[in-house]
């Protein structure tokens, strides 16, 4: 896994790992998790509800709540390990350094500010642009997503926009001081369908316009085929398998990714209607983070579950080039 | 916004009828401040026909709404004055003490909701809500006396009562104004303290309930400082429902100042009410009553009114 860090890489997170502490238990919510990202380029991270995958996307912008922790693991931006920074630097680099978009445009900006003064603050915080500088870029941001008559959306107010057109303003938002790093959590979740593609053909542009890198967390692998040039997939916190978009779509190998893959309405090219694993009936329930078995914590819900699996923890085994994968059988599973 | 006004209205007769019966029902009448063995029942009795005391209730309950309507407030039967005039003299008193307070109320209060919430949770932080809690709880009256007690008698520092020196008439007008203010300080200030903590527990309660909001990840996510984001963002979310609030209080105000006034001796409307009261006074206390339920009402619109000014997702 560990690779030579080259320059194209923006992000480069290791051996990372999350703990949520209350006054009972520990829930890990990320675990020992290690990935990076390289300019122009996206990685999906798709998983079920409650897999960690937003814990993971806070934890990059130090913005965990109270009672989680990052307990181990480097979050190199640029080289610049984030999990040691101060919350100084961290607020100088988020929103700068790293945009982030949330599921709800709706409840993720402030209801009672104008969209314009919510882009134009950015520039003011980061810049220290004056007003008019400010505005007369946040115009230019406006448009840059498409955004139609944007002086009088400057005006608005976020419930006075439609979905998509508020979905279009957090881009602008997230992506206003020209970040190297976008996390964008769940972006067209909460859209329509037929916004969706709008949606995400922006983000394409931008991210090409822009050589920006991209972390995408989803848990629609229909955007993820369509976004995505690596893909990691995480169970119960860890990240199962690894590996570039193409791959893992045409080779699954860990069971809970076929498992996903099977899940999805629209089949492979080829496979038709086929199911070659059918989702157990043991166990449907996402596993409980506070109490995650010594071993495999698939192997409840595992078709291919050996006895070995639920005492060994498998470790990360490379399986081709950049294709890696958390499983006991991994060698017969190809 | 017609339909609001309608209800104001109606609450206005109601509180009208609510109050009359309140006093026709309460035992003893104005009356009851003449015995002795010189008073005969006579007297008394042809004191009564003369206030209409004698007629049915509702009779008395016409009487007096005729009188309202036509805009007149009667004779003070203790006073002896039109309550016009007894009023035009009393409520300049109770309109400062009223208007300081709020502006202690809303400022004071809101800071310190602010900083609660911010600190909520650290030590400095439990100290202040504790100590707003015990405020909070605290009978007024009984504030007012232990200040009393401490700045007055103890130190030194302030009037006791009152509210102005003896012989201020020949002051300047600094002196005169800098004797007021001195008068007006612990009054003042008690009430707006007392108005201050449920402000403050009110905000407070608004900014952490918005704190956990996903407007305030994402502006946290755009690196703004907890200042900024608390200040500029959270607070004037927090602060629409502040406003209602605001319309509300000032009624709720005038009748506090009753306990302060009588505590301070201070000559306004409260201490006018609260005389009235002990002595049956009904003029005084139907037109007192009349006007606070007004204000009640008023207050209500304004507050219906300003949040549809401040909130721009009511503003369409």
């Amino acid at each position: 896994m560990q690779k030579q860090s080259d320059k194209s890489e923006i992000l480069h997170v290791s051996r990372l790992s999350v703990h949520y502490h209350d006054q009972k238990s520990v829930v890990r919510a990320v675990d020992d998790v290690s990935f990076s990202v390289k300019k122009g380029q996206t990685l999906a991270v798709v998983g079920e509800s409650g897999c960690g995958k937003s814990t993971l996307a806070l934890s990059l912008f130090r913005l965990l709540p109270p009672a989680g922790q990052l307990v181990s693991g480097q979050i190199l931006l640029h080289g610049q390990d984030l999990a040691t920074k101060s919350e100084k630097y961290m607020q100088a680099i988020r929103g700068k350094e790293i945009g982030l978009i949330l599921q709800d445009a709706l409840s993720a900006l402030n209801p009672v500010l104008r969209i314009g003064t919510q882009i134009a603050e950015l520039y003011q915080h980061h810049f220290r642009d004056d007003r008019r500088n400010a505005k007369r870029k946040a115009l230019d941001m406006l448009a840059k997503v498409s955004l139609p008559n944007v002086e009088r959306t400057y005006t608005l107010y976020p419930h006075q926009l439609s979905g998509g057109q508020r979905q279009r303003v957090a881009i602008a938002l997230a992506l206003a001081c020209k970040p190297k790093l976008l996390v964008a959590d769940e972006p067209t979740t909460a859209l329509d369908v037929s916004l969706q593609n709008g949606i995400l053909a922006l983000l394409s542009n931008l991210q090409q316009e822009m050589g920006l890198a991209v972390l995408l967390i989803s848990h629609d692998l229909g955007v993820v085929a369509q976004m995505a040039d690596q893909i990691a997939v995480m169970y119960a916190g860890r990240i199962v398998e690894q590996g570039p978009s193409a791959d893992v779509f045409q080779l699954p190998v860990h069971p809970y990714t076929k498992m996903l893959l099977e899940a999805m309405p629209r089949m492979l090219p080829g496979q038709g209607f086929k199911k070659t694993y059918r989702i157990s009936g043991q166990n449907h329930e996402v596993p409980d983070l506070r109490n995650l078995p010594a071993g495999c914590a698939f192997a409840p819900r595992c078709p291919l579950r050996l006895p070995a699996c639920s005492d060994i923890l498998p470790t990360e085994t490379a399986i081709r080039s950049n294709h890696i994968v958390r499983c006991l059988q991994s060698g017969q599973n190809q | 916004m017609r339909a609001k006004a309608s209800m104001a209205i109606l609450l206005i007769i109601g509180a009208w009828i609510v109050n009359f019966s309140l006093l026709y029902w309460s035992p003893g009448d104005v009356t009851s401040r003449y015995w002795g063995p010189e008073v005969d029942a006579v007297f008394l009795q042809n004191m009564r026909i003369e206030k209409g005391l004698h007629l049915s209730y509702w009779q008395q309950l016409v009487r007096w709404t005729g009188n309202l309507l036509r805009g007149d407030l009667g004779y003070s039967w203790t006073h002896h004055r039109p309550v016009m005039e007894i009023f035009a003299e009393t409520l300049p008193a109770t309109l400062q003490l009223a208007l300081l307070a709020l502006v202690i109320q809303f400022f004071v209060g809101g800071a310190l909701g602010m900083l609660s919430a911010l600190w909520k949770g650290r030590k400095f932080g439990m100290i202040l809500d504790a100590a707003s809690l015990a405020i909070y709880a605290m009978p007024s009256f009984w504030l007012a006396m232990l200040l009393i007690y401490f700045f007055s008698m103890k130190l030194n520092w302030l009037p006791a009562s009152g509210m102005q020196s003896m012989f201020s008439t020949n002051f300047g007008l600094g002196e005169w104004l800098l004797d007021r203010a001195w008068h007006l300080f612990l009054p003042g200030s008690i009430l707006g303290l007392v108005g201050a903590v449920a402000t403050m527990r009110f905000v407070r309660a608004r900014m952490i309930e918005q704190m956990n909001k996903p407007f305030v990840l994402l502006a946290r996510a755009k690196g703004l400082s907890t200042g900024t984001i608390l200040c500029r963002h959270i607070f004037k979310v927090a602060l629409l429902p502040m406003v209602t609030q605001l319309g509300l209080a000032f009624p709720v105000l005038l009748s506090g100042t009753l306990v302060i006034e009588v505590v301070f001796a201070w000559p306004g409307m409260g201490r006018l009410v609260y005389e009235a009261l002990l002595a049956k006074d009904y003029p005084v206390i139907l037109a007192a009553n009349f006007m606070t339920a007004v204000l009640v009402a008023g207050g209500n619109l304004l507050a219906d009114f300003l949040y549809r000014l401040v909130d721009p997702r009511v503003r369409i």
